[in-house]
């Protein structure tokens, strides 16, 4: 999913671009002499595509680019956590029970005695892990039923409308809690039951995007010299989707992790031994007249976690320069 | 505008239905023969087994099972919960007030904290207050809930015993218990409401303040406060009124999480115990119940926000 974001990206999608290049040139001069060009009059294709300088955009906005490398070293950590981390997070030390942070505990010890660090370092994984499953798995059923809902519009996106309504009606966290309820505890379910969630958001989305580009003049050119929809879809439409998409992914994957967190506090998600931040806060709330402090770990793993990716999702938007529409 | 309330309505019945219809079909999601797995999984017996079947109707189609749920939902009869013998209406009626006191008093420590907070950065963007909301609401926004109140506990019930950490007094019991232990639970789910109305508050203000009109009545000699006031927020209101609307749903969804951690039999509590044990018609009543809460609720807003703009009305 994430390879077909990212080649949409980096391709080259407007095959004309060296002319807009050129047209941009003009609309300078004429405002300069007449002054009759408002930048409304523009059609929003003619800004400079999003994947140039890119990079170079995203890297400007410093806040974003600490929030991006702390989560790709958190990905690192957790895909990596055999390797980097000595002890084992479900091995008990009863002798050390609640112990505070030390050099060899560096997040101090549980109710049981594990080590906190190692646990975080695992729970990463499992929180990652159904946040990545519940986004992916969204926007591979909400991609397509979007396209569809805005090309082929009438009574198919009535009832693709309607049906997101209705999703949507349902408090997020009441069904993604009631779908992992009924499926069972498991990670792979939360998962599930979180794109079940999320999938109306992004085809509302997808949907307001195509309705936007549908009517635009380049796309009514191509179709003009015969452009299989297919083709208009996947060379001129997709890459204005693909911005405001990776946007609101982006945010998503935050949402994700703060409910995968509650969903399995409520013990909901992984089962006992395996750790996952929400499971940890659970454990550390049991004990907190014991040891309290063993509360700021995993939550403020969550929180940092979650700000780290809505700030790239600000820094994203500001990037990629996309207003996203319809959600 | 009655015709606009009239259409609005109308407009919900198929909504109603699909809706009906998802939560219904929950039941397609449990693993294995239903009437097994509601009866207890393995430890099931088969008498138990043959009355959950019974019980539910599972021995027909789908269709005709929906149907006969779907016919007494629309009187609020959803049936009887696996586990107690009273009906699922009664028990969520029970429940529903305490929930709705937390949610209400959530929403209302919302709009007191976060109103302020919008028309003090509002009125002037990039001011030092102005960065100081800004900064505060992210952070805020950032904080998970329930992280929240699991800290509010440590804090105001471990470390300084000032308010207690679980349970629920009624009002007509005794006002001032009833405030402290609702307290904690308003906190914990205001303040993402607090920040989120902040942040739309100061954008819409800061908007309307940039505007012509708010020009004019400044340079006709208009007080400053009546400039916020009368021409300031009420441009502003219809953005807020939407996230209000908005902050319902996540208030209903975070009183799952705020009741479980405060030990508060409320609606979402009951939700929670439904699905730990299975209990399919209890899940289906009381979603179905939410679902409505919710569309009522935003039936409300699309009200309150045509009486606002008139423009609305004709669209």
């Amino acid at each position: 999913m994430n390879e077909r974001k990212d080649s949409d990206v980096s391709t080259d999608p407007f095959p004309t671009s060296g002319d807009e290049r050129r047209l941009d040139l003009d609309v300078e001069l004429e405002r300069d002499t007449e002054g009759v060009w408002t930048p409304s009059s523009l059609p929003s294709h003619d800004e400079v595509p999003p994947h140039i300088g890119f990079w170079k955009r995203f890297r400007r906005n410093k806040v974003a680019l600490v929030a991006a490398i702390y989560l790709v070293l958190l990905v690192l950590a957790a895909v990596f956590a055999k390797q980097l981390v000595p002890q084992n997070p479900n091995v008990q030390n009863l002798l050390q029970v609640n112990a505070k942070p030390s050099g060899a505990h560096w997040f101090g010890q549980d109710d049981l005695g594990r080590d906190v660090f190692a646990r975080i370092i695992y729970g990463a994984r499992i929180s990652l892990e159904a946040s990545f499953l519940a986004v992916a798995l969204a926007l591979v059923v909400a991609l397509p039923l979007g396209l569809v809902a805005g090309f082929v519009g009438g009574w198919v996106d009535q009832v693709l409308m309607r049906i997101s309504d209705a999703i949507q009606v349902i408090p997020a966290l009441v069904l993604a809690l009631v779908i992992s309820g009924i499926l069972g505890p498991s990670t792979t379910n939360v998962g599930l039951a979180l794109a079940i969630v999320f999938a109306p958001g992004f085809v509302r989305l997808v949907r307001g995007q195509v309705i936007g580009v549908r009517e635009e003049t380049y796309i009514e050119a191509s179709r003009s010299i015969g452009a299989k929809p297919l083709f208009i879809i996947r060379k001129r439409v997709l890459h204005n989707v693909a911005s405001p998409l990776i946007v609101q992914a982006a945010v998503t994957f935050g949402f994700a992790l703060l409910a995968e967190a509650s969903l399995s506090f409520l013990g909901l998600g992984v089962q006992a031994p395996d750790a996952s931040w929400g499971t940890m806060l659970s454990r550390a709330f049991a004990q907190v007249y014991e040891a309290g402090w063993l509360l700021w770990i995993p939550g403020g793993a969550i929180a940092i976690t979650v700000l780290a990716f809505n700030l790239i999702g600000d820094g994203l938007r500001d990037a990629l320069g996309t207003e996203t529409r319809g959600a | 505008m009655l015709t606009f309330i009239i259409r609005r309505i109308a407009a919900l019945v198929p909504l109603l239905l699909i809706v009906s219809v998802i939560v219904f079909g929950l039941i397609v999601l449990v693993p294995g023969d239903a009437s097994t797995t509601l009866a207890g999984g393995d430890q099931a017996t088969p008498a138990r087994i043959l009355q959950v079947r019974h019980q539910l109707g599972l021995d027909r189609s789908f269709l005709s099972q929906y149907g006969r749920w779907a016919g007494h939902a629309i009187h609020l009869d959803f049936g009887r919960s696996l586990y107690s013998n009273q009906t699922i209406t009664s028990e969520i009626w029970q429940r529903f007030p305490i929930t709705l006191q937390i949610a209400g008093g959530a929403l209302f420590f919302g709009l007191l904290i976060g109103v302020p907070l919008g028309i003090i950065s509002g009125i002037r963007p990039r001011s030092v207050a102005d960065r100081a909301v800004v900064f505060g609401t992210s952070a805020a926004i950032a904080m998970p809930s329930f992280w929240l109140a699991l800290i509010l506990i440590l804090n105001f019930a471990v470390y300084r015993q000032i308010l207690p950490s679980r349970g629920f007094v009624n009002f007509s019991d005794s006002p001032y218990e009833w405030f402290r232990h609702l307290l904690l639970p308003w906190i914990a789910l205001g303040v993402l409401t607090a920040a989120t109305i902040a942040r739309q508050l100061r954008g819409a203000l800061a908007d309307v303040m940039a505007s012509d009109h708010i020009r004019t009545s400044r340079s006709k000699g208009l007080a400053p406060l009546k400039v916020v006031g009368k021409h300031g927020l009420k441009n502003a209101s219809a953005p807020v009124l939407t996230v209000v609307g908005l902050q319902v749903a996540y208030l209903v969804g975070g009183t799952v999480i705020v009741e479980s951690i405060f030990g508060i039999a409320g609606l979402g509590s009951y939700v929670l115990t439904a699905v730990t044990r299975d209990d399919l018609p209890a899940i289906q009543g009381s979603v179905m119940f939410i679902a409505l809460l919710t569309i009522i609720v935003n039936l409300l807003v699309d009200v309150s926000y045509a009486l606002l703009n008139p423009k609305v009305r004709v669209e």
